[in-house]
């Protein structure tokens, strides 16, 4: 076989298998909607360009399969006959061997076909056809060699199209004309239809060796163009062109079985069908398109101009619009006429080529060379005009390279995008298939098709989405019988989706199935080996179900051969995490589960922040940056036994030193450098760099196979003056070096003084006097504001919000033992705190700062009074410590407790707060009030108290060192002596995962801080009645 | 080990005074001047990143690789760069462990760059495992030559990480 044969038998097999691809599709989408006038073209011409170019190879057992294939949907098309789900799917049983013979094309006959043709072949019979005519009249000789479909012909007859049949020579006339073939059959069947097609060689099965150099292949044409106009079209000799006389295929049409006159009483209700093959133009069928009043030239390479003519539904290509090619102006002039409605417009498809990937790596490479080269022009050009005169318009010209260079860079980038429809489209045959081996029915939903994600991670994405997809259908969704049992839609109901989401894609896998069983799960945990009984009883909910993703691990009771296949969902958490992305699951037992899948946008460019360190570059990904901090003598980086942490407003932020884990020396010239606020999946750490470079979009290239083992860098990129830089992978930075907060070692402060821990506190000023603070935690915002918009009534100033409670202002002055602040300025501030039960806000003329605060400094004795924690230096100024409960009381809207005295005095109370504040306030809430109240620093010391105390109430904060409140309410629920016992928590932190992670413990009420009132209801309703 | 058929082109180089060859279709280019870039917490025998027109290449370092101890790189070192496995399938006869190659771009620093020899001749067999600390498995075989020993080296082995050729 010569490399030509061999190249073009490739092309084929590639062409052959694209359209193998929409005719599935295809198929499976006409089951939703059988009358789908251009899902029915598509699917009829896919079939017939299979045929006709197996046709040209001579690779008969294709040929024959596709034929048949094309004949049942000619009647589908014209409406003779419904698409129904027996008939697609024999046509998608068929399409299954088409797709094992593309494959292999010489050994195409090995394939057995018998059955599928049979099966449409009978279907045709069903059809309603008069008797064939005994002996069929003969037909002209040069068509004789063919094997002609009288639907076909018919249908080239209806439309008064002449016939011809094109002597070609395969190398001669297309090759060395630089067409593809598939190039060239688009090229005549954009000019009209092609019956059939035979190879000169008959012996010729998959391009033998036998054949000649040239292969010879006749074709058999039907167009409504007159024989000169379509030599100028294929560029041929007259003597390659034969005009098939027509009356003879006339007379030969009326004694085939599936004669024009069956079309009588199924083309269509709407137009009149003629009886006759008269040649006058008949009425199209109502499910094709009417004929276009005036097409638009086809823009053929060689340039020629159809003259305006009706053409066969068959042959108008409804255009296959990709996004791309929907923005973009199509390539031909629009017809004059307005569309009739339904009408397909005769766009020619936007032209695309097939190039290997390896190549559109170089491309992009040679684009990235061609960026670093502009920047060293730019810089040279610059340096350049201070040193001699440049020729004139020099700039000019490097300014439209530079914009060139952006551009081409760009437009290689997009090239690597692809829609993740492909991928999605395939579920809808796995789950038909499926659906019956498992019981089951399944509805399948796709969203956001059109999505575009870089090729790499799509490819990537195809297992993982298999996987999941699979895992829903065998594990999550009921049989049919359960779900009608349980009042669910008969069908599963499975939605795939995809979306941008701030620089990334998010993709979910979601089914309506019975979801994830934690009990279960931590149950098939212990069993496996996976975890101790001891702590499968301690997961919250949400952590039993992250036990799918354990290695080892499979929840389906059997292994089925849908989805037990040996691999589990942790190669599908570390396949999409090799890609860049994470999993998350979301699960209602009973209701569903929802997988989501985060990928990035791209591998190849990333925004990225360029830092150095030890003299070094680095790029850190935008995507995990959160926020840059300098810290300073105020802010500064403190030393917790053996960890460095750093205070972020209310939280406190792990550290690590780039240079320590690099294995640099610690450098002294600029100890203290810049702080990375890095995100990860679940958690935030601090990443200590030397300096701050730049922002960059990077160009990411993988490292090389001796790097695999190295966690710290994601890749390589390629500065602007063409050095090198890491790129650093913030997970693998913190793998294994961040202690979870729970556990930290307690701080070093706390164990000298013992009530001595670092408070944020905001300072401000009410009038000229005083200075006060209060706790950050306790404000929701700071808002400033022109003194006429506050309202009078009474002695009481209001202030209206648009979107809120209308807030009562409080004066400090006017309730606390302090200096009259005076008038109000024309501008002031008003500070509103975070909470829930009151609508106030303190009035403030002045902010001065947020600082931290020592609470061993705290004087509680000098200056004593409702609401005044204590005074203290703050700033050089003395201070007012604000309880905010305090002057709440003051100013008389505190209620009653609602609870009754008695009960409350019978309690006794245990609370876990590290905050001296809280711990403060709570005590000033409950003390005198309760029989016994208890105030332990940490979750650990508060559990060493419950093994030897009895109490009726936890209250525990959340965040907490040793033991956090999680943890403390999941030990209190797994001690069966203690498991009765409400907890009620305490944290300003109030995120619904907080929330939801707080219920999986067990805690029974979550309660924001500081407010006396709520606390005191939260206690009336936990605690039991009796 | 059995002793490999040598190949019909070998390219010498030295470093360190000892004198080494490689099979000629190996090589995909010798860089002049090539600037390294250091990597933090590398393996040992990697000795940096190197540019090469927009593409990033592994730099080793033969003596680590090979188990000497390591010297610094005169002005003069060359990097032999070697194919990758895309680009030796596309010879006709690719050499005996290309099997071994990756996708990637790797080559090593060397002192300088001598003849390319076209030698029939035999292979004495390399050096013994117990002889030396040597990652003896990089030696296909020793050529004795007017000049001194020369090691034939196997390149598929010689880029696989240290840590994986061991398996």
């Amino acid at each position: 076989m010569s490399a030509e044969d061999h190249e073009m038998l490739s092309l084929f097999i590639q062409e052959a298998g694209e359209h193998l691809e929409t005719l599935e599709a295809d198929l499976l989408q006409l089951e939703n909607n059988p009358r789908d006038a251009q899902r029915l073209n598509r699917i009829f011409r896919a079939a017939h360009s299979i045929k006709g170019t197996a046709g040209f190879f001579g690779l008969t057992p294709i040929t024959d399969l596709a034929h048949v294939m094309e004949s049942v949907m000619s009647l589908v098309r014209d409406g003779r006959m419904d698409a129904t789900p027996a008939i697609i799917s024999h046509l998608l049983t068929s399409t299954d061997k088409l797709k094992l013979m593309v494959a292999a094309p010489d050994r195409a006959g090995e394939v057995p076909t018998l059955e599928e043709r049979k099966a449409l072949q009978a279907l045709l019979h069903l059809e309603p056809a008069p008797p064939a005519a005994p002996t069929p009249p003969p037909l002209p000789e040069c068509v004789r060699r063919f094997k002609l479909d009288p639907i076909l012909v018919g249908d080239a007859l209806r439309h008064d199209q002449n016939l011809y049949v094109i002597d070609l020579r395969l190398h001669a006339d297309i090759e060395a004309q630089g067409h593809t073939i598939l190039d060239y059959l688009n090229e005549v069947v954009s000019l009209g239809s092609f019956l059939d097609s035979v190879t000169e060689v008959e012996s010729n099965t998959g391009l033998g060796d036998t054949a000649p150099a040239d292969l010879h292949v006749a074709l058999l044409f039907s167009t409504a163009m007159e024989p000169d106009l379509l030599l100028g079209a294929f560029n041929l000799p007259a003597s390659q062109l034969t005009e098939v006389p027509l009356d003879p295929l006339r007379d030969w049409l009326k004694t085939q079985p599936t004669l024009v006159p069956a079309s009588s009483a199924t083309a269509s209700g709407k137009a009149p069908t003629p009886v006759s093959t008269s040649p006058a133009p008949a009425p199209v069928p109502v499910s094709a398109p009417a004929p276009v009043a005036a097409p638009a030239p086809v823009a053929t390479s060689a340039a020629v101009v159809v003259s305006p003519s009706p053409s066969s539904p068959a042959v108008v290509a409804p255009p296959v619009l990709t996004p791309a090619a929907a923005s973009a102006p199509a390539p031909t002039i629009p017809p004059m006429a307005t569309p009739m409605p339904g009408q397909v417009a005769r766009v020619k498809p936007e032209e695309t080529i097939r190039i290997s990937v390896n190549l559109l790596d170089s491309l992009m490479n040679l684009a990235g060379e061609m960026v670093l080269g502009r920047n060293q022009l730019v810089r040279l050009l610059g340096q350049g005009t201070k040193a001699a005169k440049l020729p004139e318009g020099l700039d000019t010209v490097v300014q439209s390279i530079n914009t060139v260079t952006s551009e081409l860079q760009r437009t290689v980038m997009r090239a690597r995008l692809q829609a993740v429809g492909g991928l999605f489209g395939r579920f809808h045959r796995v789950l038909r298939d499926l659906g019956p081996k498992l019981g089951k029915e399944f509805h399948l939903e796709t969203v956001g098709d059109d999505v575009e994600l870089d090729r790499t991670i799509l490819e990537g994405l195809s297992d993982p989405m298999t996987h999941l997809v699979r895992n829903a259908a065998d594990h999550g969704i009921e049989p049919t019988e359960e779900r009608r049992r349980l009042g669910k839609p008969t069908m599963g109901q499975i939605r795939l989706s995809a979306a941008h989401l701030a620089g990334h894609v998010q993709i979910e896998v979601r089914d309506d199935g019975r979801g994830l069983d934690p009990d279960r799960l931590r149950a098939k945990a212990v069993e496996k080996g996976v975890i101790t009984a001891d702590q499968a009883a301690r997961l919250t909910p949400a952590e039993a179900r992250a036990l799918i993703f354990a290695p080892g691990f499979s929840t389906a009771a059997q292994v089925t051969d849908i989805s037990g296949r040996g691999v589990g969902m942790d190669v599908v958490k570390s396949n999409i995490e090799r890609l860049g992305g994470r999993v998350d699951l979301a699960s209602t037992f009973g209701q569903g589960t929802t997988v989501i899948i985060r990928l990035p946008l791209t591998l190849a460019i990333i925004p990225a922040l360029i830092i150095t360190q030890g003299g070094r570059r680095f790029a850190v990904p935008q995507s995990n940056l959160e926020e840059i901090i300098r810290p300073n003598a105020k802010r500064a980086l403190e030393q917790f036994g053996g960890a460095t942490m750093f205070r972020l407003r209310d939280e406190l932020l792990p550290v690590l030193r780039l240079g320590t884990l690099l294995g640099h020396p610690a450098s002294e010239s600029d100890p203290q450098g810049f702080l990375l606020v890095l995100a990860l999946d679940d958690r935030r750490f601090g990443l200590l760099v030397d300096s701050i470079a730049d922002t960059e979009e990077i160009v990411v290239k993988p490292l090389g196979r001796h790097f695999k083992g190295l966690p710290f860098y994601s890749g390589a990129t390629l500065l602007g003056q063409g050095e090198i830089a890491l790129i650093l992978d913030p997970a693998g930075l913190a793998r294994g070096r961040l202690q979870p907060v729970a556990s930290l070692p307690k701080p070093v402060t706390e164990a000298k003084n013992d009530d001595d821990s670092i408070e944020r506190v905001l300072l401000f000023r009410d009038g000229p006097q005083e200075t006060y603070a209060l706790h950050l935690a306790n404000i929701a915002r700071v808002e400033r504001l022109r003194t006429d918009r506050i309202e009078r009534i009474g002695t009481f100033d209001y202030l209206r919000q648009a979107n809120g409670p209308t807030l009562r202002l409080l004066r400090l002055h006017d309730f606390l033992p302090v200096s009259k602040a005076g008038p109000l300025p024309a501008e002031i501030h008003v500070i509103i705190p975070r909470l829930l039960h009151h609508s106030i806000a303190l009035i403030a003329n002045q902010i001065l700062d947020a600082t931290d605060l020592h609470t061993a400094a705290i004087d509680k004795e000098t200056v004593k009074g409702v609401g005044i924690l204590g005074t203290l230096t703050l700033a050089d100024r003395l201070t007012t410590l604000i309880d905010l409960y305090g002057v709440i009381k003051a100013a008389g809207l505190a209620q009653t407790a609602a609870l009754p005295a008695n009960r409350l005095a019978r309690t006794r109370v245990l609370v876990a707060e590290d905050t001296a504040l809280f711990r403060e306030a709570i005590r000033r809430a409950l003390e005198g009030q309760v029989s016994c109240l208890d105030i332990m620093k940490d979750g650990e010391l508060a559990w060493q108290r419950l093994q030897h105390e009895t109490y009726d109430l936890i209250i525990t904060d959340i965040e907490m060192p040793n033991c956090d409140g999680f943890e403390l309410t999941r030990r209190v629920r797994a001690d069966q002596r203690l498991r009765h016992i409400p907890v009620i928590a305490c944290s300003a932190r109030s995120s619904d995962r907080f929330l939801e992670k707080a219920r999986d413990a067990g805690i029974n009420h979550y309660e924001t801080k500081l407010d006396r009132d709520r606390l005191l209801k939260a206690i009336e309703t936990v605690l039991p009645s009796h | 080990m059995k002793a490999a058929s040598t190949p019909s082109h070998l390219l010498t180089f030295r470093t360190q005074g000892r004198l080494y060859a490689c099979d000629l279709l190996w090589v995909h280019e010798i860089l002049r001047q090539p600037g390294v870039t250091e990597v933090n917490c590398a393996p040992p025998e990697v000795l940096g990143l190197i540019h090469l027109r927009g593409q990033i290449l592994t730099a080793l370092d033969l003596d680590r690789r090979l188990g000497h101890p390591p010297a610094p790189k005169p002005p003069s070192a060359r990097c032999i760069v070697f194919k990758t496995a895309g680009e030796l399938a596309r010879l006709t006869t690719p050499p005996a462990d290309a099997d071994r190659a990756g996708n990637d771009l790797v080559g090593i620093l060397v002192d300088s760059i001598g003849d390319i020899l076209t030698t029939t001749q035999d292979l004495l067999p390399p050096p013994n495992d117990s002889l030396s600390k040597l990652d003896t498995a990089c030696f296909a075989g020793v050529l004795a030559r007017p000049e001194g020993l020369v090691a034939l080296l196997n390149i598929g082995h010689l880029l696989s990480p240290s840590a994986l050729a061991a398996t």
